[in-house]
């Protein structure tokens, strides 16, 4: 992999205002699930003297960090994950999200998705921990990989997904002028290949504005997926923002969290804890994800969710 | 259910709203009023005026895009809008026949033709000379994206159960959703979230337009993508066509199964042949001058026709 070609962050689409991140989408095009190279990569590769990775400034955490206490190394489809499979012996459980999900500066015992299964697994077998979260996503890459994951891997029996911020979007690399030149099937190529999927800043760009009708029908189609297939889904996010745009839909598959209670009790127990808390607790190694404290409180909440089958999942072994 | 509507409204003809439309490369717009709720959503205009043709309303018996519609005897016709406003028969959650339903853009709405010369009826006839099935039910929609009318088919499911036969002819892939709203319009200020909630609109690009629109070619994959593995997932037997060429060309790099890609050239050509000697009116452009005559519409119902009968057989 040439992390220069995958990361496109020095030549932002030329009408794009406040952007942040942008990666390449190498399966844009087909039934494939394309995962997170970098810099989590590292995880399978922390003794890499490849030049370009030991300088990177936003791995410096990660060449910094002890990884012995991870348990997980990246899968070979990149994801944070078990390998998958299309054989399942115990309840098949999905999780999928951005970062948050994925657990940039966390170990995986750290995060959410992790704790659930973890949690559900004390009660119920399990057929392993399926973790499709991928740093950087927005939610029309979180939902199409789910169904890619399906289409794959069998339908899970349970999904759970945390949403990022509403201003996430595909979009092509249009600072390349030899896009458009060439024959028409070279174009077409060159334009399969500039897909990237950006994070813009929440600065007002009409074009991050549009995104919500997808992210609307995203989730309202995978939604309707799962109540024809009889997958139980989770939905919850820890941006307001999604979580007040989302409760002016009709979507039945959200928990919406009282972020800002959130915080409250996590810096009120820090304060009462100092002595059961580490650093990590509040923010995450990167010095910019959620710490493990966040993971904890969303992980109860999610799993209590599960527990009542949110009030609309009937399961016979639920008391 | 439809409701009495304001035309001058709803769709943007000219294009006299404080955005400058034109200049980015947007041919048409219409307002989308359930863009962010289950409700599907009918086309209010023109063909609203099959039930309503004695319309006394000024602003409609002077729309130049409607003329047509206006001179037009409608006695023919076989069918009026439903209550939601689709050309079809009354949708319904009691199906105890097959169900097949139809979907696609003004070309399976049937602009400019009756219902009786339109793909998706000639194929329900042909079908139901040999099974019966539980009625005619096409959800198309004038000026849809790809995203409109995959969504509007999951909306159908959502509201009236699931097909056994689902049957799509796809338009280009410049049609998209925009917030069209005089407070959005300079990208500046601050947006409120319910301009958003009632500002979508769905507009079709001018093929010169270079306003992102190849960028809609990943959304139109992956909403056919999802909705294929629904079909598969729950058994629906799901035909997909374009009678747009570029579409026709960009699937073909994918890896949708269910596109029967039919070539506009040897579509032509059938065209040509099965219409030699015949003298008809409409049979390459419909009365409306701006949409596919009933040939068209011939050759595309015999084409899915053949197509179903072989899956059947397999």
């Amino acid at each position: 992999m040439n992390r220069n070609e995958v990361m496109h962050d020095g030549n932002r689409p030329s009408d794009q205002s406040g952007f942040i991140t942008n990666i390449n989408v190498a399966n844009a095009f087909s039934k494939t699930l394309d995962g997170w190279p970098m810099p989590q990569d590292a995880l399978n590769e922390l003794d890499s003297t490849e030049e370009d990775y030991r300088k990177q400034e936003n791995t410096k955490w990660l060449r910094e960090s002890v990884w012995d206490e991870d348990p997980f190394h990246i899968n070979k489809d990149l994801f944070r994950s078990d390998e998958f499979s299309k054989n399942h012996d115990g309840k098949h459980i999905l999780f999928s999200g951005c970062s948050v999900t994925y657990g940039v500066g966390l170990y995986t015992t750290e995060i959410w998705p992790y704790k659930i299964y973890e949690m559900i697994k004390e009660k119920e077998k399990v057929s392993g921990y399926f973790n499709l979260g991928k740093p950087g996503t927005s939610v029309m890459d979180i939902v199409s990989n789910v169904f890619k994951y399906i289409h794959l891997y069998s339908k899970p029996d349970v999904i759970f997904l945390d949403l990022p911020d509403l201003n996430r979007h595909y979009s092509l690399r249009d600072d390349r002028k030899d896009l458009v030149k060439g024959s028409i099937e070279e174009v077409e190529q060159k334009t399969f290949d500039g897909f990237f999927h950006g994070t813009y800043r929440g600065t007002p760009h009409i074009r991050n504005q549009e995104t919500r009708i997808y992210v609307y029908q995203y989730l309202f189609m995978l939604e309707q997926y799962c109540k024809d297939l009889g997958i139980e889904l989770y939905v919850f996010s820890y941006v307001d923002g999604t979580n007040e745009f989302l409760k002016k839909t009709d979507l039945d598959c959200m928990k919406y969290l009282n972020n800002n209670q959130i915080v409250e009790e996590i810096y009120d127990y820090a304060e009462k804890n100092k002595e059961n808390i580490d650093e990590f607790f509040l923010t995450a190694r990167d010095n910019q994800h959620h710490g493990w404290g966040y993971h904890d409180v969303w992980s109860k909440i999610m799993f209590e969710e599960y527990q009542s089958g949110g009030g609309r999942y009937a399961r016979k072994d639920r008391s | 259910m439809l409701e009495k509507i304001d035309l001058e409204q709803l769709v943007f003809v000219p294009f006299t709203v404080k955005q400058d439309l034109e200049s980015k490369g947007i041919a048409l717009s219409l307002k989308i009023n359930n863009a962010f709720n289950k409700k599907i959503e009918g086309w209010p205009l023109v063909q609203d005026a099959f039930n309503d043709l004695d319309s006394k309303s000024v602003f409609y018996n002077n729309l130049e895009s409607s003329k047509w519609c206006r001179d037009t005897s409608w006695d023919e016709d076989s069918f009026k809008v439903n209550s939601h406003g689709f050309r079809s028969e009354e949708f319904t959650n009691t199906h105890k026949q097959k169900h097949i339903l139809f979907s696609g853009c003004s070309v399976t709405y049937g602009l400019g033709l009756y219902a009786n010369e339109t793909w998706p009826y000639k194929l329900y006839e042909n079908i139901t000379k040999n099974e019966e099935a539980s009625g005619y039910f096409n959800i198309a929609k004038p000026g849809a994206s790809i995203m409109e009318i995959v969504s509007g088919i999951f909306k159908y499911m959502a509201a009236y159960g699931k097909p056994d036969t689902i049957f799509i002819n796809l338009p280009d892939a410049y049609r998209k959703y925009v917030v069209i709203d005089s407070e959005c319009s300079d990208n500046k200020k601050a947006i409120n979230v319910n301009k958003i909630i009632t500002g979508v609109h769905q507009v079709i690009y001018t093929r010169s337009s270079t306003e992102n629109k190849e960028e809609l070619f990943v959304y139109a994959y992956q909403y056919l993508m999802m909705l294929e593995e629904h079909c598969k997932s729950l058994g629906i037997d799901l035909y997909i066509f374009s009678y747009s060429q570029e579409l026709n060309d960009l699937l073909k790099s994918c890896d949708i199964d269910s596109v029967i890609f039919i070539e506009r050239k040897a579509m032509n050509h059938t065209v040509w042949n099965h219409t030699k000697g015949n003298s008809l009116n409409y049979k390459l452009t419909a009365r409306d001058a701006g949409h596919f005559g009933w040939a068209f519409h011939d050759v595309w119902s015999d084409i899915m026709f053949n197509e179903y009968k072989n899956r059947q057989e397999k």
